[in-house]
C-alpha cells in the first residue's frame, strides 16, 4: 500500500536501483521485514469484531448455575483478594443469569438463548472461556486488547500485521476499520503507534466516500481527474530525471494507486451489487451503516485482498440492563445474525480457512451485580467491568472448530484452567498468519519492541 | 592499545568515583573522545578500520543480543553474569570466565555463542549470532577485550577541525568535518544548488514557507555571498521564523488543546504555544528557555511569561474517564513528565527504568523514582466532575491573562445573566416534566418531532433505551415555548460569555509542604517501595548539593556545563530539522541502543559552539545554513545513492518531503491565501463533518469551523484535539501529541495523494492560484505558466518542463468549458507536484 522511506533507503542500499526492481513489488510489501512470513501461514486475513464495552460472558457463553445459589450474596473473600473494580464495591452480591443456556452442534458447545444464530454455527466456532486482560477501564482496556499495552503510543495488532506482511491489494488499504460510533480511546486502537503511519488502520465510513477525500472535487469527472493525475506524473517524471531521487518514483506510483482507489473504494462499498439472498442473510441494506453492512463489507474486503478488517460495535457496557429487553438482549440481537451470516458466507466462498475471525470485548463483566448507580439504587441491575475472566469466540484461519477451551471457577470469576491472556491471543493470531511474535520487532526509543512485549504464548491447543 | 588500556582504567576509576582520579583521567578521556572514529555501517565504508572498535562493532552486538539478560538490570540478570562492564565480563565464575582478554579459546562467551548444542547456545531461545558477529567478538577478545565508556556520557570537548585536502571548499568549520569524512570515504561534495532552489530551501528551513517570486527576484538578479547572508539575516529576523521552529518544539512538548482519552475535554493552554513562538523569535538562550519551562514558577518573583512557560509540564495527556482511578491518572502524568524531560534534554529513554532497572543504559529503578520525585511534588490536577460522578476534569494551577477592566465588567454581567436564566429554566423544566408521560402518549404520530424522538416513541415503553428516553424528553422540552425560548437566549449568553471570558493558561505549581516520594515496585502504584528524595541519575554528571531539591534544581542540573547530553542532543535536533537526519540518527536516543554519530567531532564542535555563543539557537542555525555543506545541490546520482542511500555523509544537499503543517502552509502561500496573523486561540479550518462527534462521550462534539482569515492561518495555530486531530495533517505524519515526539516519520502513501488532489482546502488553493495567475496584467501564456510554476516550486521550469506545461494547458483548454477551469486544473497539477511539497 505504501512505502516507509527508511525501508526505501535500505532497498537502495541493497544495490537494487529503482530501474532493476519492479515498482509493483516495491509497493506490495517488499519493504516489510517479513514479507515472506517466518513460516507457512494458516491464514492471510483477520476480521476482528470488537464488542465495545465488554459483553457479559456469564449471560452469553459461560453458564454458571452456581450463581443462582449465591444470588444477592457476596463472593467468597478468597476470590476477591487483591481484585479491583471500576465502579462496584467488593461486597456486591452475585447476579445469576436470567437466560437459558443450551448445548449446540455436534461439539455440544454452550450458548445462551441470546445468540441463536451463533449457536446454530457452534461447530464452526471456537470458544475460549478463560480470557484475561490487565485493564478494567474502557480506554485502557481497548488499548490493551489491540496494542497489548494499556496506555497510548503502541501499534495495534493490525498495524503490526501490515508492517510484518504488507499488502495483498493494489487498490485497497491493508488495514481497514469500521465502527458503529465512538470508542473510549479513539483512533489509537487503529493507530500505528511508533510504527510508520502507513501501517495505521484506514477508517472506512459508510456510503460511497468511505475514505476522506476519496471523491474528486465537485465538477471534476473521472476523465478530468485522470488528466490531472497524468499531468502530475509527467512533470514528476521530469523531476525524477532532475533529482534522481527514488522518492519521486514512489510518489508517482502512489498517485496512480490513489486514482485506482478512487474507483475501487466506491465499488467496494456498493453492497447493492450483492444478490438479495446475501443481503437478506446479513440483514444488510443498500446505503445502510449498521453492523450488518459492516459484516458484509468485511467479507467483500477480504475477498478483494484487505488483510485486516476491524469492526467496532458499540452498546455492550451493561452497567444496567441485563434483564431489560432494550439493553443486553437488543445488543445481542443486533450482533447475532450478521455475525452468523459472515461465518457462513466466508465458509461458502472458501475464505474461512484463510480468514481468522476474532469476536471479543475489551474485557468481560462481573458475575456480581451492579445495582447502585450514581442516581441511587436501581431496579435495572447490570454488571461491572471484569478483567480477570471473560470469553471470546474465534473462527476459521486454522483454529480448531467446535472446541471450547479453558474454564472459569463456579462463579465465572477467573480461569481455573488454561488461562489465555490477551498477549497469548496476540501471539496466536500472529502465529496463524505465519509470524513468530518474538521475532516481529521494531526498534523505538532504544529498544526492540514487539506486540507481545516480553510475554505471549502461542496457544497450540486452539490450532486445528 | 596502550591508549585503550589507559582509557579503560580511566573508566574503571570513574566508576569507583574518587574525585582526584576522575580529574586525573579527564585528559585521556578527552583524547580518546577526539580520536574516537565512529562510523557508519560497512556499506558506506567497508574498509573503515581494520581494527575492531568497541563502540562501533562490539557494543551494538552485546547490547542487542546479550544485555537483556546480562546487562545492568540486576533483577533480570541470568547466572549472575553481566557483560556491560569489563569487571563483570572477566570475573572468574565456577572456574570459567565469560571473557579472558587475549584468549578467545578460554572465553566462555565465545564458546557459548559458537556451540552447536541448541540447548546451550546463546542467546538462549533466540537466533544464533551471525558468523560475522562471532568473528568480530573473537577478534575483540583476542585484542584484549577493551571496554569504553559510552561516548554520550562523556562531556564533549571542543575538537580541532580535522585536516582536509580541499580547504577552499569550506565556508565554515562545519564543512571541514563533513569534507574530512567525505574525503576519507573517497567522495566529493556536490556543487552549489542553483540560486532559486537554494532560496526555496532557505525559506523553508528558516520560516517554513517558500518565497514568492517577488521576494527573491532581487537575490536571483545578483546571487552574491553578501546577498545570501543578508537573506539569512532577514529570515532569522522574521516573525515567521519563530512559528516554524516552535512547531518542532511543540512536538517535543506534546502541546495539544485537549486532554486526550475518553471525553477528550478541551484545555486552554495556547498562551504556552505563543510563548514558545516568542522565545524562538527572541532567540532566548536555550538554558533560560529550559529553566523557564521546567521551573519558571520556582524562580524568584516569576513574571507572567515565566509562569506561562511552565505549561510545558502541563501538556501531559489526562485520562478523565469515569472508571479511571485518580492515583493512576496522576501517576501516568508524572511518568509522562519524567519520560518527556529525559527525552527532550537527555536524549535518554529512562522509561524502561519505570518498572525495572534499564537493561541497556545505566539507569536504575531508583534513579527513575528520584527523577519522578521532582514532579511528585506538584499540586493535584484532577477533580471529580461532581458528587457521585467519577468523570474527571483537568484542573491544577492556571493563570489568567490580563484583560481590560471594561471587558472584565462585561464578562461578569453576562455571566450573572447566564446563571440567573439557567436557574429559571431549570425550575421551569422541573415543573413541566410532570406532564411528560401524558404528552408522550399523545405524540405517537406527531411528524414535527425529531427523527430520534419519533423512532423512540414508536417503541413500546419497556424497550426504550436511555437515549430513547432522552430524545423524548428533549422533544418535549423543545415543544414548550416557555422553555424553548429562554433556552435559545441561554445559548446566546453562553456564546457571549465564551467570547468575553478571560484567557487562562495551565501552569505548574508545587505543594507548599514537604512531600515524601516512594519507589514504585515494578512501576505499580499499589506497591510502594523505599522512600526516595528528588535526585538525578547517578551515572550522569553529579548533582551540585547546593541546588534546591525541586524542579529548579533539576533544570539547573540539566543546563549545567558538566552535562554531556543536553547540548549534543539539542544541536543534533537542530541539525536533523535541516538535513532530515541527525548526526545521531536516533535523535530521541543517545543511549547504548541508539545509533552512533556519523560525525562525532562535528557534533561535539557544534555543542561547544552552542555554549560559547550563549546557547543561541539562531547562531547554530546560522552556522548551518551558511555552510557549504548546506548549500550543495540535492541532485543526486545512482552511484551516490547506492553508496550512501541515506545521504548520511552529506555528499549532496538535503532533499525530503515537508512536514504536514509546512505542506499546507506552502500551498496556502503559493496560492496567496496564507494569513500571517500571529498568535491567539487555536483556529478551526474546515475539515470533514462529524469528526469530533466520533470522540467518545465528548461534551464538545461540534467543530466550530472558523470564518474569514482564520481558515487560512499557519498550521501551528490549527486546533489540536488529541482524539481527532486535523485529518490531513495526520495523513502527512504529524503527531497526535500523545507523547513526546523527537522525530516524525516521513511516509509516502496514496492517502496523501487523495488529500492533495481532493481535499477542499487544496482545491480552494488551486482556485486561488489560478485567479492570481490569470490576473497577471498583460502577460502571455508562457509568462503565466512560468509565474504559476514558480509560485508552486520556486524555480523556473526548464525548457522541457515549459513545453509540457504549455501542452497541458492546451489539453485542459480543449476539455474545459471555460478558460478559468483550464487554469484551475493546471494549478491543481502544480500544487500536487512532488517538488511543491518537498525541500529540494
Amino acid at each position: 500500500m505504501a512505502i516507509d522511506l527508511r525501508r526505501r533507503a535500505f532497498l537502495r542500499a541493497g544495490g537494487t536501483g529503482l530501474g532493476s526492481i519492479a515498482l509493483h513489488s516495491l509497493l506490495m510489501g517488499a519493504e516489510s521485514p517479513a514479507a515472506t512470513p517466518h513460516f507457512a501461514p494458516r491464514a492471510k486475513h483477520i476480521i476482528f469484531l470488537h464488542m465495545l464495552g465488554g459483553p457479559s460472558q456469564v449471560d452469553m457463553l459461560d453458564p454458571k448455575p452456581a450463581l443462582a445459589k449465591f444470588e444477592g450474596k457476596p463472593m467468597p473473600d478468597s476470590i476477591l483478594e487483591g481484585k479491583e473494580f471500576a465502579f462496584i464495591p467488593k461486597g456486591a452480591g452475585a447476579l445469576a443469569s436470567p437466560y437459558k443456556f443450551g448445548q449446540h452442534g455436534e461439539c455440544g458447545a454452550w450458548f445462551s438463548e441470546l445468540t441463536p444464530h451463533l449457536a446454530e454455527r457452534a461447530d464452526d466456532l471456537t470458544v475460549v472461556r478463560s480470557m484475561q486482560t490487565d485493564e478494567f477501564n474502557h480506554g485502557a482496556g481497548e488499548l490493551f486488547m489491540h496494542t497489548g499495552f494499556g496506555r497510548l503510543g503502541r501499534p495495534t495488532l493490525g498495524s503490526w500485521i501490515s508492517y510484518g506482511l504488507g499488502s495483498l491489494s493494489e487498490s485497497l488499504p491493508t488495514y481497514v476499520v469500521m465502527s458503529s460510533g465512538p470508542n473510549a480511546s479513539g483512533n489509537s486502537i487503529w493507530g500505528s503507534g511508533f510504527l510508520p503511519t502507513i501501517h495505521q488502520g484506514v477508517k472506512f465510513r459508510s456510503g460511497e466516500e468511505p475514505v476522506h477525500y476519496l471523491a474528486s472535487p465537485a465538477g471534476v469527472d473521472r476523465e478530468r481527474q485522470g488528466r490531472v493525475v497524468e499531468g502530475v506524473s509527467a512533470l514528476n517524471r521530469m523531476a525524477h530525471r532532475r533529482y534522481e531521487d527514488p522518492e519521486i518514483a514512489t510518489r508517482i506510483a502512489q498517485y496512480e494507486m490513489a486514482f485506482r482507489l478512487q474507483a475501487s473504494g466506491p465499488e467496494l462499498m456498493r453492497v447493492e451489487s450483492e444478490p438479495p439472498h446475501v443481503l437478506e442473510a446479513y440483514g444488510a441494506e443498500p446505503g445502510g451503516a449498521g453492523y450488518a453492512n459492516m459484516c458484509l463489507l468485511a467479507r467483500r474486503m477480504v475477498e478483494r485482498g484487505v488483510r485486516f478488517v476491524q469492526i467496532m460495535l458499540r452498546g455492550w457496557d451493561h452497567h444496567s440492563g441485563i434483564y431489560r429487553p432494550g439493553a443486553l438482549p437488543r445488543s445481542c440481537r443486533i450482533m447475532d445474525r450478521p455475525t452468523g451470516a459472515l461465518i457462513d458466507d466466508l465458509k461458502q466462498r472458501g475464505l474461512l480457512d484463510e480468514t481468522l475471525v476474532i469476536w471479543t470485548g475489551e474485557f468481560g463483566r462481573t458475575p456480581m451485580v451492579q445495582a447502585i448507580s450514581p442516581q441511587g439504587f436501581t431496579q435495572d441491575p447490570g454488571r461491572d467491568h471484569h478483567r480477570d475472566g471473560f470469553s471470546l469466540i474465534l473462527a476459521g484461519g486454522g483454529t480448531r472448530p467446535g472446541l471450547t477451551y479453558g474454564s472459569t471457577d463456579d462463579f465465572g470469576f477467573q480461569p481455573v484452567e488454561n488461562a489465555v491472556h490477551v498477549h497469548d491471543l496476540h501471539a496466536t493470531a500472529l502465529h496463524l498468519l505465519g509470524i513468530d511474535h518474538t521475532r516481529l520487532t521494531f526498534k523505538h526509543q532504544g529498544r526492540n519492541f514487539r506486540l507481545t512485549d516480553v510475554h505471549g504464548r502461542v496457544v497450540k491447543e486452539l490450532l486445528a | 592499545m596502550r591508549c585503550n588500556n589507559a582509557w579503560r582504567e580511566g573508566v574503571l576509576a570513574l566508576r569507583s568515583a574518587t574525585q582526584p582520579r576522575e580529574e586525573l583521567c579527564k585528559g585521556s578521556l578527552a583524547a580518546r573522545a577526539a580520536v574516537l572514529v565512529v562510523c557508519l555501517a560497512s556499506l558506506i565504508l567497508p574498509d573503515a578500520s581494520a581494527q575492531v572498535d568497541f563502540a562501533r562493532d562490539i557494543r551494538p552486538i552485546l547490547s542487542e543480543r546479550c544485555f537483556r539478560c546480562h546487562g545492568p538490570d540486576e533483577a533480570a540478570r541470568a547466572g549472575g553474569l553481566r557483560l556491560d562492564e569489563y569487571d563483570g565480563a572477566v570475573e572468574e565464575r565456577d572456574g570459567k570466565r565469560a571473557v579472558t582478554p587475549g584468549a578467545p579459546g578460554k572465553s566462555d562467551l565465545i564458546a557459548r555463542i559458537k556451540t552447536e548444542d541448541a540447548s546451550r547456545r546463546m542467546p538462549l531461545g533466540g537466533d544464533a549470532l551471525t558468523s560475522d558477529q562471532i568473528e568480530l567478538l573473537e577478534e575483540w577478545v583476542a585484542s584484549g577485550a577493551e571496554y569504553q565508556r559510552h561516548w554520550a556520557y562523556a562531556k564533549p570537548e571542543r575538537p580541532q577541525a580535522p585536516p582536509v585536502s580541499d580547504a577552499g571548499w569550506a565556508r565554515n568549520p562545519i564543512d571541514l568535518f563533513i569534507l574530512n569524512r567525505l574525503e576519507s570515504a573517497g567522495l566529493r561534495p556536490s556543487r552549489e544548488a542553483e540560486p532559486a532552489v537554494l532560496m526555496r530551501r532557505l525559506y523553508l528551513d528558516l520560516v517554513g514557507v517558500p518565497p514568492s517570486p517577488e521576494q527573491i527576484d532581487d537575490y536571483l538578479a545578483g546571487p552574491t555571498d553578501e546577498a545570501y547572508r543578508a537573506k539569512v539575516e532577514e529570515l532569522l529576523g522574521s516573525p515567521q521564523y519563530g512559528e516554524h521552529w516552535a512547531r518542532h518544539w511543540l512536538d517535543l512538548a506534546r502541546y495539544a488543546d485537549s486532554n486526550g482519552y475518553q471525553h477528550d475535554d478541551p484545555r486552554e493552554i495556547w498562551p504556552y504555544r505563543d510563548w514558545v513562538v516568542r522565545a524562538f523569535n527572541d532567540d532566548m538562550p536555550f538554558d533560560q528557555f529550559t529553566i523557564e519551562q521546567l521551573a519558571g514558577d520556582l524562580l524568584d518573583e516569576p513574571s507572567l511569561e515565566q509562569l506561562v512557560a511552565t505549561g510545558f509540564n502541563r501538556n501531559s495527556p489526562m485520562n478523565g474517564s469515569g472508571g479511571s482511578k485518580i492515583a493512576e491518572v496522576r501517576n501516568a502524568m508524572l511518568v509522562d513528565r519524567v519520560n518527556t524531560t529525559a527525552t527532550v534534554w537527555l536524549g535518554s529513554t529512562v522509561g524502561c527504568a519505570q518498572c525495572h532497572t534499564h537493561k541497556y543504559d545505566p539507569f536504575t529503578i531508583e534513579d527513575y523514582y528520584r527523577f519522578y520525585a521532582y514532579f511528585d511534588r506538584g499540586v493535584d490536577e484532577t477533580v471529580l466532575a461532581g458528587a457521585g460522578n467519577t468523570r474527571k476534569f483537568y484542573v491544577g494551577a492556571s493563570i489568567e491573562l490580563p484583560v481590560t477592566a471594561r471587558r472584565r465588567l462585561q464578562y461578569s454581567a453576562v455571566k450573572a445573566q447566564h446563571e440567573y436564566l439557567g436557574r429559571v429554566i431549570g425550575q421551569a423544566e422541573f415543573e413541566a416534566l410532570a406532564e411528560l408521560p401524558e404528552w408522550a402518549e399523545a405524540q405517537a404520530s406527531n411528524r414535527d418531532l425529531s427523527a430520534n424522538a419519533r423512532s423512540a416513541l414508536a417503541k413500546p415503553v419497556e424497550e426504550r433505551t436511555e437515549s430513547d428516553n432522552n430524545a423524548i424528553r428533549d422533544a418535549f422540552l423543545k415543544a414548550r415555548p416557555e422553555i424553548a425560548g429562554p433556552r435559545k437566549e441561554l445559548a446566546k449568553l453562553a456564546k457571549q460569555m465564551k467570547a468575553l471570558a478571560p484567557t487562562t493558561s495551565l501552569i505548574m505549581a508545587d505543594k507548599p509542604g514537604p512531600v515524601q516520594s516512594y519507589l514504585l515496585e515494578r512501576g505499580r502504584i499499589g506497591t510502594l517501595g523505599k522512600r526516595v528524595e528528588p535526585g538525578t541519575p547517578a551515572a550522569l554528571h553529579a548533582l551540585d548539593p547546593g541546588l534546591p531539591r525541586n524542579r529548579l534544581g533539576l533544570a539547573k542540573w540539566i543546563t549545567s556545563p558538566e552535562n554531556p547530553l543536553t547540548t549534543r542532543v539539542t544541536v543534533n535536533r537542530l541539525w536533523a530539522q535541516v538535513f532530515g537526519r541527525g548526526i545521531v540518527a536516533t535523535a530521541e536516543d543517545f543511549g547504548r541502543q541508539g545509533d552512533a554519530p556519523t560525525h562525532p567531532g562535528l557534533l561535539d564542535w557544534l555543542a561547544a559552539e552552542f555554549v560559547a555563543r550563549d546557547w543561541s539557537i539562531k547562531s547554530v542555525v546560522r552556522l548551518i545554513v551558511t555552510s557549504a555543506t548546506y548549500r550543495q545541490t540535492s541532485r543526486g546520482s545512482d552511484a551516490l545513492l547506492e553508496r550512501d542511500p541515506e545521504n548520511a555523509l552529506l555528499a549532496m544537499g538535503p532533499r525530503f518531503r515537508l512536514p504536514a503543517e509546512a505542506i499546507r502552509d506552502s500551498v496556502l502561500a503559493a496560492s496567496g491565501l496564507l494569513s500571517l496573523k500571529m498568535g491567539g486561540p487555536p483556529v478551526h479550518p474546515p475539515q470533514p463533518d462529524g469528526l469530533w462527534r466520533e470522540i467518545s462521550t465528548a461534551t464538545d462534539p461540534e467543530y466550530p469551523t472558523s470564518k474569514g482569515e482564520d481558515r487560512h492561518r499557519r498550521g501551528i495555530y490549527t486546533v489540536l484535539r488529541r482524539g481527532a486531530p486535523y485529518p490531513s495533517f495526520m495523513t502527512f505524519d504529524s503527531s497526535p501529541r500523545q507523547d513526546c515526539v523527537a522525530m516524525r516519520a516521513r511516509t509516502n502513501s496514496p492517502l496523501q495523494a487523495l488529500t492533495l488532489l481532493n481535499d477542499p482546502a487544496y482545491v480552494e488553493a488551486a482556485g486561488a492560484l489560478a485567479r492570481l495567475v490569470m490576473d497577471q496584467p498583460a502577460a502571455s501564456d508562457r509568462d503565466r505558466l512560468v509565474y504559476a510554476f514558480r509560485r508552486a516550486v520556486t524555480r523556473a521550469p526548464d525548457p522541457a518542463e515549459a513545453r509540457r506545461l504549455a501542452s497541458l494547458l492546451d489539453e485542459f483548454r480543449g476539455t474545459s468549458e471555460n478558460e478559468s477551469d483550464a487554469w484551475v486544473s493546471l494549478a491543481r497539477v502544480l500544487l500536487n507536484l512532488d517538488e511543491a511539497i518537498t525541500k529540494s
